[in-house]
């Protein structure tokens, strides 16, 4: 164990599968309470209980993050079940293609309203537990796509962006009242959102094999790598870092042009 | 222990930053070679490790000068066998506008900031390579990232370490050793004090430094220390060429 988080609850949004529920997992193995957030009721209870087995404290809360009366109704039942939020991971989200003429209106509503307004609405709900605390952190998954672009992808890249903005800026509204605030910003992770990327072209384990390729470190990551910078960064370890984004991207960001950025990683350049 | 079998080198261990960083390492499992210009500095961090039940070692040495570092680096070897991480973290903060600096200022602050990197890298990486890879932090700042006044040839060196850091994570990251950066903003060490005590009203100044801080307050050198322990273990095992920003929000 490289952190104690005894007594502290952590709230993760989208823990049922992929970077979050490795989140969860990371949390429940250092000590912490896990409140898991989801929209998939089936995989969130299982992650939920599998985690509860291993001793943890965990439970699963239904919460459609872009649903303000849905995010407002799981903070309380969270809260009235483990008695306080002390962390919160906002790690929801979803990837679509298109570029601005493709993108349809409604596509880009659900994107916006899931993977930027869904971390505001977390944020609003949880934060005041938080303040009540008298202190504790936020943790907001951005991309690499926070802070550069990759083709046909508007809605995706903007709501990214955003969320640097969202940190940022809540990380400076809170500084003085004991909530740090950050962004972890991974590279392409070994996780269902990418393989259901992947599978959007004929050949999934060629779109595989050029995510490789996009990295300075010829690999893509682990849900676990990202984890284990998302937990570092709520840990009391990182209690001068706020503000802060944290690329966890296997060096993708380091060349000029990208590694192979352009040639379209995921099922982008097939959408 | 997260850094058990692990070899640091840490330069600039004689005070502040890397001073908590030898003593975090050697907490971890790390041996540790603490390299720093001053021997009583030196002497004093010893007695700290005594405490801890990992080896060190210490080299009196100017980052600046290649011979020296060689000096270290083989002397390293011959202790340990090994080494499997390099902190370049020993620097000085030199003040001024542009036209305030004169360029011996100017070259002895790229030679210790920015050239002690070169050296050590220079000499560390081929036996990196050798063992199978390693891991490479170096000490730049959160002024690299947003400007602050009275600080420009301070503010470049930074800046040509990040810079430098990048260039090396892409260069090396099929050979297993990645490459970072601290970005620590204001943090309350030995030097810092100096240079507080460099103003005619040294107490003002302090004020006058925290009140741009968000957080209200310095960062330890405990903290910077934390962030450098994430970077150099498993932890950060795909993270390389980042500039991590660990200053209160100061760069926002």
């Amino acid at each position: 164990m490289n952190h104690d988080f005894h007594d502290r609850v952590a709230v993760v949004t989208g823990g049922a599968m992929g970077i979050g529920e490795a989140t969860a997992r990371k949390f429940a193995a250092n000590g912490a309470t896990v409140a898991i957030f989801d929209i998939n009721d089936k995989i969130g209870n299982t992650t939920a209980s599998d985690i509860a087995a291993s001793g943890a404290k965990c439970a699963y809360f239904h919460c459609d993050v872009s649903s303000s009366s849905s995010v407002e109704k799981a903070v309380a039942d969270a809260v009235g079940k483990f008695g306080a939020i002390d962390m919160l991971v906002s790690c929801a989200g979803i990837q679509d293609y298109g570029d601005a003429i493709s993108t349809t209106e409604e596509a880009w509503d659900h994107l916006m309203d899931v993977n930027l307004k869904g971390c505001y609405l977390a944020a609003k709900y949880a934060v005041p537990h938080i303040l009540k605390r008298g202190q504790g952190a936020i943790v907001i998954v951005g991309s690499v796509q926070s802070m550069t672009a990759i083709a046909n992808s508007v809605a995706y890249v903007t709501a990214k962006h955003g969320l640097l903005g969202l940190t940022r800026a809540m990380a400076l509204d809170y500084a003085s009242k004991g909530i740090r605030v950050n962004c972890v910003c991974p590279g392409a992770i070994d996780t269902p959102m990418l393989r259901w990327a992947a599978n959007l072209d004929k050949n999934p384990e060629k779109v595989i094999e050029t995510c490789n390729r996009m990295h300075a470190m010829g690999r893509i990551g682990k849900p676990e790598e990202v984890a284990d910078a998302i937990v570092y960064l709520a840990s009391s370890a990182a209690s001068f870092i706020t503000g802060a984004a944290l690329l966890v991207d296997g060096g993708m960001l380091v060349p000029a042009g990208g590694m192979g950025f352009q040639e379209g990683g995921t099922g982008a350049a097939t959408r | 222990m997260r850094l058990e079998q692990k070899v640091a080198i840490i330069t600039g261990a004689g005070a502040g930053i890397g001073r908590a960083t030898a003593l975090l390492f050697a907490r971890e499992g790390a041996s540790i070679v603490a390299v720093d210009v001053n021997g009583q500095s030196l002497d004093e961090l010893s007695k700290s490790l005594a405490a801890y039940p990992g080896a060190f070692m210490t080299a009196v040495a100017d980052v600046s000068k290649r011979d020296e570092v060689e000096g270290v680096i083989v002397a390293a070897i011959e202790r340990f066998g090994k080494i499997d991480i390099l902190f370049n973290n020993a620097g000085i903060v030199p003040r001024g506008t542009v036209d305030q600096t004169s360029e011996d200022e100017w070259d002895r602050a790229m030679d210790i900031n920015v050239k002690s990197t070169y050296l050590f890298s220079h000499g560390v990486i081929p036996i990196f390579r050798k063992l199978g890879g390693g891991v490479i932090l170096n000490t730049a700042s959160a002024t690299a990232l947003r400007a602050v006044p009275d600080r420009a040839c301070y503010t470049a060196s930074k800046g040509a370490v990040i810079a430098l850091s990048r260039s090396m994570a892409l260069d090396h990251a099929r050979e297993n050793i990645r490459v970072n950066c601290l970005c620590p903003g204001t943090v309350d060490t030995p030097s810092l004090a100096q240079r507080l005590s460099s103003f005619p009203n040294p107490d003002e100044a302090r004020a006058n430094f925290i009140a741009r801080q968000p957080m209200g307050r310095f960062g330890t050198a405990e903290e910077v220390a934390e962030a450098a322990l994430y970077l150099v273990s498993a932890e950060a095992a795909f993270v390389t060429g980042i500039a991590f920003a660990i200053d209160g929000g100061l760069s926002l």
